[in-house]
């Protein structure tokens, strides 16, 4: 009997002397996941009609933003800084996700983010040469840089025609300061931010494609009403 | 009896337990010598290159696929790769007419390395797998015994695929395999034509000039005027994505583009945006060949899209285009000029992708 069990100890020894390295676990993961709606809907690109505020009828096809210089934001002044320039677009799914691995745990109570390029990093090249940020880039003869926010589609005037609201420059960045509690806890978060693509037309201007115009680029008065509106059309869920 | 012979046997099934469990694996030795791996040269400001981990690059099957490439012994008609894709126009041709009598403009064979699909229509989306088609009687018209038969019998092929791919007596490959290798060479050969040494890149880094009417084409080319950055950005001047620029008012066949592969109607119209490197040398232009030279593409963009087109992209109806992009004689022709600028004499004369025959 004792020999039995050392030869099945020894048995077992063996089918446990496994190739593969211990995994350790890394840090607790914080992870901001990005939702798109219009009001109360889900953004639905292509096939969903919407209204804004100034009675306009659209459709969206494309969405892509820069999102830059995050910080989570505490009362104390104890703030921490998330460095990253993510470029997102709705298109898939995979850029709407970002974690980072560093332990964050804490209470805040809001966040801080640019949609856009941060000014210091918002030039010509300077975000390396993958394809998606290359075609995002905001030409030399019109400034430099990057494109912060490319949205795109069609809306009904007398026809059906395009529009294309491309945002660049430092002076048009957009900065999101939203101030809600929040904990990141121990073994991870995911914080939900959520875009209302409905604000991009109201807050503090109504704009009109029937008066203002289907596209804004290089137009500094318009880029300028767009990049106030952005201000709010982010929210914590 | 029984208690005398357990325990030894005990004892050995043990160690051989411990022993098979823990053992490392070793590679099995095949007497075939691993082909060599092939860094490409990634030019400066490029992004990284689509090159897949189930066909790495070779030394040696770049050599392979590069003789196949030139070698029309994949065909019963005469044809290589190369009678469609000539150097001289950038590794492409004028015109192909397809079995149904569709025109085809053959896209050039340039920095395919990046491309995320294939074919006006992106009817392809991995390279390693775009050739298998080629086989058939639309282009080579390839007889299977015909191949067997060739490449065993020719002095030089047997050894290529078996430094190449480890493949010992090609008549013994199933042929959807050799199939497959073959296209896998060419594969890897093509992914080493790269274009980046035009007159324009030179500028960039400051060894050549730009006329001035190279310069004000430039303007015009990445400003709002001609807002031909938008789709035709990047190192690669196309954005790799696929786009319905308003050739067409009516969507009929063939000319319903991407939507025919994905079956989504807001892929209705859209065609590959092809890159505008050596555009110069790539004439007739457009998916069907119907422009004929550079400038009735510039006179399309400046007054002939249809925005009627459905599905028209929306960069192609913003306010100022809904009248035509308002160029002059002297804007149009300074465009030209500046397309011109993005011809690459090296890639043309570069003896590593021409023939080795």
């Amino acid at each position: 009997m004792k020999l039995f069990f050392i030869y099945s100890g020894l048995i077992v020894f063996a089918f446990s002397c496994k190739k593969n390295p211990i995994v350790i676990e890394p840090n607790p993961k914080f992870t901001i996941s990005l939702n798109h709606v219009v009001e109360t809907s889900h953004l639905s690109l292509y096939k969903d009609w919407y209204t804004n505020q100034a009675g306009n009828k659209y459709r969206v096809r494309h969405l892509r933003y820069f999102i830059s210089n995050i910080v989570l934001k505490r009362n104390t002044g104890n703030n921490v800084f998330l460095p990253v320039h993510w470029l997102v677009d709705v298109e898939s799914e995979l850029s709407t996700v970002r974690t980072w691995l560093q332990n964050v745990e804490g209470n805040y109570n809001g966040i801080s983010f640019f949609i856009g390029v941060d000014s210091a990093s918002n030039v010509t090249d300077a975000l390396g040469s993958n394809l998606e940020v290359q075609n995002m880039a905001w030409p030399d003869m019109m400034g430099g840089g990057y494109h912060f926010l490319q949205f795109e589609g069609d809306y009904v005037s007398k026809d059906t025609v395009g529009f294309a609201m491309h945002l660049g420059r430092n002076s048009q960045l957009v900065k999101i300061d939203i101030n809600k509690d929040f904990s990141v806890l121990k073994n991870g978060t995911n914080l939900k931010l959520t875009m209302d693509l409905s604000e991009w037309f109201k807050n503090p201007y109504t704009y009109n494609f029937d008066t203002d115009g289907n596209y804004i680029m290089g137009i500094d008065s318009l880029m300028q009403k767009i990049s106030k509106n952005g201000n709010d059309v982010f929210q914590i869920h | 009896m029984y208690f005398r012979f357990t325990k030894p046997l005990f004892i050995i099934f043990g160690i051989i337990v411990l022993l098979v469990t823990c053992r490392k694996d070793k590679p099995i030795d095949t007497g075939i010598p691993s082909p060599t791996p092939y860094e490409l040269e990634i030019p400066k400001g490029f992004p990284k290159p689509v090159i897949p981990a189930f066909n790495p690059l070779t030394v040696e099957g770049i050599q392979l696929g590069r003789m196949l490439y030139y070698d029309n012994i994949l065909s019963t008609n005469g044809r290589s790769c190369s009678s469609c894709h000539n150097s001289d126009k950038s590794y492409s041709i004028p015109i192909f007419v397809l079995q149904t009598g569709e025109r085809i403009s053959v896209p050039p064979h340039i920095n395919l390395a990046w491309n995320s699909d294939f074919n006006w229509n992106g009817s392809e989306n991995v390279l390693d797998h775009e050739g298998i088609a080629d086989f058939g009687p639309e282009f080579f018209n390839s007889n299977q015994d015909s191949i067997y038969a060739r490449f065993s019998r020719h002095a030089l092929y047997p050894d290529l695929f078996l430094k190449a791919f480890g493949l010992r007596n090609i008549a013994k490959i199933p042929y959807p395999e050799l199939q497959q290798k073959i296209v896998y060479a060419i594969s890897q050969f093509m992914r080493t034509m790269i274009s980046s040494n035009s007159k324009l890149d030179q500028y960039k880094n400051h060894k050549a000039t730009l006329t001035a009417a190279e310069m004000r084409g430039a303007e015009i080319y990445m400003s709002e005027k001609g807002d031909c950055f938008h789709c035709h950005g990047s190192v690669l001047y196309s954005s790799n994505a696929f786009s319905n620029n308003g050739l067409d008012s009516i969507l009929v066949g063939p000319s319903e583009g991407r939507s025919l592969i994905t079956g989504k109607i807001y892929d209705r119209g859209k065609f590959s945006v092809p890159t505008l490197r050596n555009i110069e040398l790539t004439a007739p232009y457009m998916h069907d060949g119907r422009f004929a030279t550079l400038e009735e593409v510039v006179e399309f963009y400046n007054s002939g899209v249809k925005l009627s087109s459905p599905n028209i992209d929306p960069l192609m109806t913003k306010t100022n285009k809904q009248f035509g992009l308002g160029l002059t004689h002297q804007d149009k022709s300074d465009l030209v000029q500046f397309l011109k600028t993005l011809t690459d004499t090296v890639f043309m004369n570069n003896k590593n992708f021409q023939s080795p025959f």
